[in-house]
């Protein structure tokens, strides 16, 4: 289902929302993209996993995006929506995931042709997507986009890891720690606004 | 009553209502918590598992395994020994929050976090462990920055690379059925064992992603942060063993061990150099977290059972000294106004000298000073290790060397001749810190420490005596 074309237009448009993860300077781009970025893995999870437990990642990462946002926009509300980020910085990251992306064109076919369940599209997207999210981690100057970092990384490891198993507890698990990174990521922006418990 | 029932299902669902009633009476709480855990080692430590047991008026039978969507929970006779240890070294960290006062957040988190490691021990197949690890990091968080304080970047990393080793170790879970269907297969063995390893990197925390443990150390309050650093490496350390215990073609494999006295040696290595050039006590509580690490490491890299009870040896009073270490770090804290360091520690330890000797102690017997409780087992690893190589030897000396100038370095900034002009204006006057002479809690804890440190430093055999126990839990490991 996800060869030839489809597949490719797939791979692109991880490979944007990744690139777009990094540089935005909105977070409500941030949201955004995060949202497509899960849409893109449940359409690859739904190709190896029932509709239904595919659906749980999706409505999972949803929830997670939901929480973030929703944290991000109660308790910055008086404070810009873009963050500082030049041009300078903007280049680097762009040079920085073009080094990501060259490194996925190598790899990616290796770990197709030794995992015989992962096809190469899917190993394309599952590693930008991980790639992207690693960078989106080392560069991260705060709690927010290091979040948004480790769902997409994961969100990428969860694409190539229903090609190799198909597990109730292990989709539960997963779904369990998207919500519980959304749920520290918000915790964490909220603590110091928070009442001290004495 | 199945045994993940009680030993994760009840110490989460209390975990979980006492931290519902987070603001009720804190003794209460804690010692509920404490009563519960030592409920729970008693069970673990007298009642057999699947044989009828009568209790009084009441039948107690423990089913061993316990099934939810296709995985099991499953504990054995073996087992016992080591959730008698567990549960026993929670009742001595809760209650120690006494003292500390790590927040009110601790002993619910404490009591959840020791129930999922618990099941991440017990569920098969046991790679399924890293999720459970991943689910207990996260619920760690609030306990190491709690409400009202600012979350250093310290916190993060730890969740980040505690979360990065949870896909190696599920790949490495799908790599393994095709290692146990073709074991010959020498590319996919070698595969399987490098994502093993990198994913056991991040868990076990060896350097260099061990950095957010002198973070996260420095950012949040250090009983909590012990806690974390004493019980999540430990587990993955047994989680490495039990790896070792259930692949033959890893156990047989020299080089294994190789690569664990080879990581082990550079941790402990390092460990001791970062130790002893340390100034705040926080840091060099963090870094002789990892030089344990590495002990641990060593350990298990000199393969065979003898592995597996020098591990447990040196787990026992190491981490009694790391309690002991933390409740007195905590409570020097609480009576300063800024975070403890060589340059002020005179003061307060001269006013607190029972939480000061206690330290004292606890971080030589971690530097395997002779008659303290550290010393038996240190012996013992040093003994194996030159039997094995000269090099890992003098790492282990040396990093034990790091941590005893540690100490005298902290010794001789409560010994040394005052400063003329007193530089310590931020801290508590004296007429407010009455000190802890008349603290009856104080003098329990330093008598407590004292004489367990020295106890098992000078009847090791009567206390660590039973670690036969615990090298049956890996019994593939032989001799």
């Amino acid at each position: 289902m996800l060869d030839g074309i489809l597949g490719y237009f797939f791979i692109g448009l991880a490979a944007l929302l990744g690139l777009t993860q990094l540089v935005a300077r909105d977070w409500r781009w941030n949201m955004g993209v995060l949202a497509l970025q899960y849409l893109v893995a449940f359409v690859f999870i739904s190709d190896a996993w029932p509709l239904e437990l595919a659906a749980v990642k999706l409505v999972a990462g949803w929830m997670a995006g939901s929480i973030l946002g929703l944290t991000r926009m109660s308790l910055f509300a008086d404070e810009p929506n873009l963050r500082d980020l030049d041009r300078t910085g903007v280049a680097f990251r762009v040079f920085a995931a073009l080094l990501v992306l060259l490194v996925v064109l190598g790899a990616a076919p290796r770990l197709s042709a030794w995992a015989a369940p992962i096809g190469l599209n899917l190993a394309w997207v599952a590693l930008v997507l991980m790639g992207m999210g690693l960078l989106q981690i080392g560069l991260a100057s705060g709690v927010f986009p290091a979040v948004l970092g480790l769902l997409t990384l994961l969100s990428g490891f969860e694409i190539l890891y229903a090609a190799i198993e198909v597990s109730t507890l292990v989709a539960g698990l997963q779904a369990l720690i998207t919500l519980g990174i959304a749920l520290v990521g918000a915790y964490l922006l909220s603590a110091p606004t928070m009442e001290a418990l004495e | 009553m199945s045994a993940a029932i009680l030993w994760v299902g009840l110490p989460i669902l209390l975990g979980a209502a006492l931290l519902l009633l987070r603001r009720a009476s804190e003794p209460l709480t804690i010692a509920l918590a404490v009563g519960a855990s030592l409920i729970l080692a008693w069970i673990a430590w007298q009642v057999p598992l699947d044989t009828p047991n009568q209790l009084g008026p009441f039948t107690l039978r423990i089913f061993p395994s316990f099934s939810v969507f296709g995985r099991s929970f499953i504990f054995t006779e073996v087992d016992r020994a080591l959730l008698t240890l567990t549960y026993t070294g929670l009742s001595l960290w809760l209650a120690g929050s006494v003292l500390a006062q790590p927040g009110r957040l601790f002993v619910p988190s404490a009591l959840m976090l020791t129930g999922l490691l618990v099941a991440a021990y017990a569920v098969e197949p046991f790679l399924y462990a890293a999720p459970l690890v991943a689910v207990a990091v996260l619920i760690s968080v609030p306990m190491l920055a709690p409400p009202g304080s600012e979350p250093g970047p310290g916190v993060f990393r730890y969740v980040s690379f505690q979360m990065l080793a949870v896909p190696f170790i599920l790949f490495t879970g799908w790599l393994l059925s095709g290692v146990e269907a073709s074991p010959g297969n020498l590319s996919l063995t070698l595969r399987a064992a490098v994502l093993l390893g990198v994913g056991l990197i991040f868990l076990m925390s060896v350097v260099p992603f061990h950095s957010w443990i002198p973070m996260v150390a420095n950012e949040s309050h250090p009983y909590a942060a012990s806690f974390v650093f004493l019980y999540l490496p430990t587990l993955t350390a047994i989680f490495a063993l039990a790896f070792s215990d259930r692949y033959a073609w890893l156990r047989d494999r020299q080089l294994t061990y190789e690569l664990f006295l080879m990581v082990g040696n550079l941790v402990v290595l390092l460990g001791g150099l970062w130790v002893a050039s340390q100034r705040r006590l926080r840091k060099m509580l963090a870094y002789a977290v990892v030089i344990g690490i590495g002990s641990g490491l060593q350990a298990i890299g000199l393969g065979g059972s003898l592995s597996v009870e020098i591990f447990f040896a040196l787990l026992i009073p190491r981490g009694f000294a790391i309690w002991i270490w933390a409740v007195a770090l905590s409570a020097f804290e609480q009576v300063s106004n800024q975070p403890l360091a060589l340059d002020n520690f005179r003061p307060l330890a001269r006013r607190h000298p029972l939480l000061t000797i206690a330290m004292l102690a606890a971080i030589f017997s971690l530097a395997g000073l002779p008659i303290l409780a550290g010393f038996p087992p240190a012996l013992e690893l040093w003994g194996a290790l030159g039997q094995v190589s000269g090099l890992a030897v003098g790492a282990a000396l040396l990093g034990s060397l790091g941590l005893g100038v540690a100490a005298l370095r902290l010794a001789w900034a409560r010994l040394r001749p005052a400063p003329a002009v007193a530089a310590n204006a931020s801290a508590r006057p004296e007429t407010e810190d009455p000190g802890d002479l008349g603290n009856p809690y104080a003098w329990f804890y330093f008598v407590f420490s004292l004489a367990v440190l020295l106890l098992i430093g000078l009847a090791p055999r009567l206390f660590l005596g039973d670690l036969a126990d615990f090298a049956a839990i890996f019994p593939q490991i032989g001799p």
